[in-house]
């Protein structure tokens, strides 16, 4: 599974993509590398609007984007 | 009265004249200050049918109940006119040393009326004031001019003014500041220049009444400290609004080749990452400890100013993937005074009536060079580009040939950069916008991208309004930037107590959005009185969202439902109280304590 950390959240998660093989279903959640709890964060699952328990899979594209206001 | 001097200044250019005008309390609690005083002001004084570029319309200044107060990011101010671009109501906010001086020098607006014989600028010190020659300075770019009248008048001074746009009545020209800051895009510079006025340059020196000032020096204090320690905050210090381009990319909406497309493939050179590789130096407006504006050197080793919108709109939607290119356009139009956003909109409007061959010029995608010959023609209106300073709309108009429906904008304002094939309800909050399509007010993309893009319903209709209720409503008139909100999580509470010390008031968040409504009730009912075909036929967005699916990126073949549309919009009407044609029912201006409105509109 491909995740992308944009914006400010590439700096909670030290990084700006990661990959990760998960051999079962598992919630989005429980495998990233911070708490999502009290942080507004926008989290896209294959395009699709996602969150914290959202059951991904191995060949799932996650994005995880800061909310922003414009320019 | 606290927390508002209670004093607008008057100066008649015509007449050399100036007058100070006092308001009370209702007005100030009604209106609060910035586009609310401003609207109330351009409704009430306005003769019906005003000629933007005659001596008739009025351009105000405004700063509000917290504009230049100790506060996070309260160095704004509105600039306002009847729009020459749109025929409707225009405004936009700028960052200022002048937006601080105005307010020290015991006033909340400056009102300027007339037209001057020979080129002007208005001086005002405290008390005094002045209406200087400027005939040295006409002709001249934004940068120099500024220069010279710090020169003159001290670096304390707060300087707005306009470039060569401005004088040759570009009708998208804004008002600049300090080398970069621009406001008013509905051409608010274009007033400016019809009235012989350069520059308005402001020195003050008083006390800004307070009621608990001890209570508000350490409110302010904690706030600022507030903001530093947001774990978004170092990021948003290395990147600014320009995170917001590689956001765009993803999320399939930044505006590529003419909004084409929602994806650019060289975005990575032209996006956060790169702008960090380049910057030399940070620059913001005043009272602003999240300072936003990023400079790095152009292809000409000239600094300019970069944010988000204008590298959305003269980087990608060119197709130029070189941001030290992009730059160079970027400081070009600061300079001569030009709107980055509808100039980047425009070009790429042309560039594609180039590549249909709809144009004798030959003008290619990607090119800086055929890019700055088109600005320098608007800007100078030289050529094609005299027809083009109208604006994409009355441009699209007269080159006709169906290209009416890839010229982007609504009522009139070319679209900020944000793509809305796939974002329907950012589409409404764009057609809906008081000023047209502009992102101050028009914001609902990221919310929408973070529950149902895809979904037509009354929840994003509901969240558009609460959010045009804060940004247009609360935040354009108190005078106070929104990007700490946002973009950093600062709690909205914050302002009811700012509020209190400054004025005394207790302003709940509900109160000041029923300002909000009530202020966008006002402006829309200028738009009809101004346009009497107004309605809701003005509430549409670009035909290209509707007609013309996405052909790349994760969103392919999306585009806007026409019926969903039509749903939204009439959900948009029915929870503001407006009838079936988006004007304002009797019952909810009254409500608003605009019955005398109601009157003049004959609204039964």
């Amino acid at each position: 599974m491909n995740v992308k950390f944009l914006g400010w959240i590439s700096s909670l998660a030290g990084r700006r993509e990661m990959q990760v093989d998960i051999d079962n279903p598992a919630k989005l959640g429980d495998i990233l590398p911070f708490s999502l709890q009290g942080r507004s964060i926008i989290i896209i699952v294959n395009n699709e609007p996602g969150s914290g328990e959202t059951m991904v899979k191995n060949t799932d594209q996650v994005t995880l984007m800061p909310v922003i206001s414009g320019g | 009265m606290h927390g508002w001097n209670g004093k607008i200044l008057r100066v008649n250019l015509n007449k050399k004249t100036s007058a100070v005008q006092s308001y009370d309390k209702d007005f100030a609690l009604n209106y609060l200050g910035g586009r609310g005083f401003a609207a109330r002001i351009l409704w009430d004084e306005l003769p019906a049918g005003t000629d933007p570029l005659s001596p008739q319309n009025k351009l105000i200044f405004a700063t509000g109940p917290l504009t230049g107060l100790p506060v996070a990011s309260s160095g704004k101010i509105v600039v306002a006119a009847k729009s020459p671009l749109t025929n409707g109501y225009g405004d936009g906010n700028l960052g200022s040393r002048a937006a601080v001086t105005l307010r020290k020098a015991g006033y909340e607006a400056l009102v300027v009326e007339g037209k001057a014989d020979s080129p002007v600028y208005v001086l005002v010190e405290d008390d005094s004031v002045e209406i200087m020659d400027a005939k040295d300075l006409w002709g001249k770019g934004t940068f120099d001019a500024e220069d010279d009248l710090t020169a003159t008048h001290g670096k304390s001074a707060g300087v707005l003014l306009i470039g060569q746009a401005g004088e040759n009545l570009v009708k998208f020209a804004p008002v600049m500041s300090q080398k970069g800051r621009a406001g008013g895009r509905p051409g608010m510079g274009a007033v400016m220049g019809s009235k012989n006025l350069k520059a308005v340059v402001i020195k003050g020196t008083k006390d800004i009444p307070l009621a608990d000032p001890d209570s508000l020096k350490e409110l302010g204090k904690d706030a600022y400290k507030d903001i530093k320690g947001k774990e978004s905050y170092d990021f948003w210090i290395r990147q600014g609004t320009m995170q917001a381009l590689e956001w765009a990319n993803e999320s399939s909406c930044l505006p590529s080749y003419n909004f084409r497309e929602g994806v650019f493939d060289e975005a990575k050179g032209i996006d956060g990452y790169k702008v960090e590789e380049l910057k030399v130096d940070r620059r913001g407006c005043p009272n602003c400890n999240m300072q936003c504006g990023n400079v790095i050197k152009d292809v000409e080793g000239q600094e300019a100013e970069l944010d988000y919108e204008n590298v959305g709109l003269l980087g990608s939607n060119l197709g130029i993937g070189n941001l030290k290119e992009v730059a160079l356009l970027n400081r070009l139009a600061d300079d001569w005074g030009i709107d980055t956003i509808s100039a980047g909109n425009i070009i790429g409007f042309v560039m594609e009536a180039s590549e249909r061959k709809l144009i004798p010029e030959n003008y290619k995608w990607g090119s800086v060079d055929d890019a700055r010959t088109i600005m320098e023609a608007i800007a100078f209106r030289k050529g094609f580009g005299n027809t083009l300073a109208e604006g994409v709309r009355h441009s699209a108009a007269t080159i006709g040939k169906g290209c009416e429906k890839w010229a982007i904008q609504c009522k009139g304002l070319e679209c900020s950069a944000y793509d809305c094939h796939a974002a329907p309800g950012m589409a409404l909050a764009f057609a809906t916008s008081s000023i047209g399509a502009h992102h101050k007010d028009a914001w609902l993309i990221s919310w929408e991208i973070a529950t149902d893009r895809s979904g037509y319903n009354k929840e994003k209709v509901a969240k558009l309004i609460e959010l045009q209720q804060l940004r247009g409503g609360v935040f354009e008139s108190l005078v106070a930037c929104r990007l700490p909100w946002i973009e950093v999580g600062f709690a909205l509470d914050w302002y009811p107590k700012f509020l209190k010390a400054a004025t005394g008031e207790d302003l709940s968040m509900d109160n000041l959005k029923t300002a909000g409504d009530r202020i966008y009730a006002l402006i829309r009912c200028f738009w009809k009185r101004e346009n009497p075909d107004f309605g809701r036929s003005w509430d549409i967005p670009p035909e290209r969202w509707f007609t013309e699916p996405l052909t790349k990126g994760p969103m392919k073949g999306t585009k806007v439902d026409r019926e969903g549309y039509t749903r939204m919009q009439n959900w948009y009407y029915e929870m503001r109280g407006w009838d079936s044609n988006g004007i304002p029912t009797r019952k909810t201006l009254e409500a608003l304590g605009l019955a005398d409105v109601a009157g003049a509109l004959h609204i039964a």
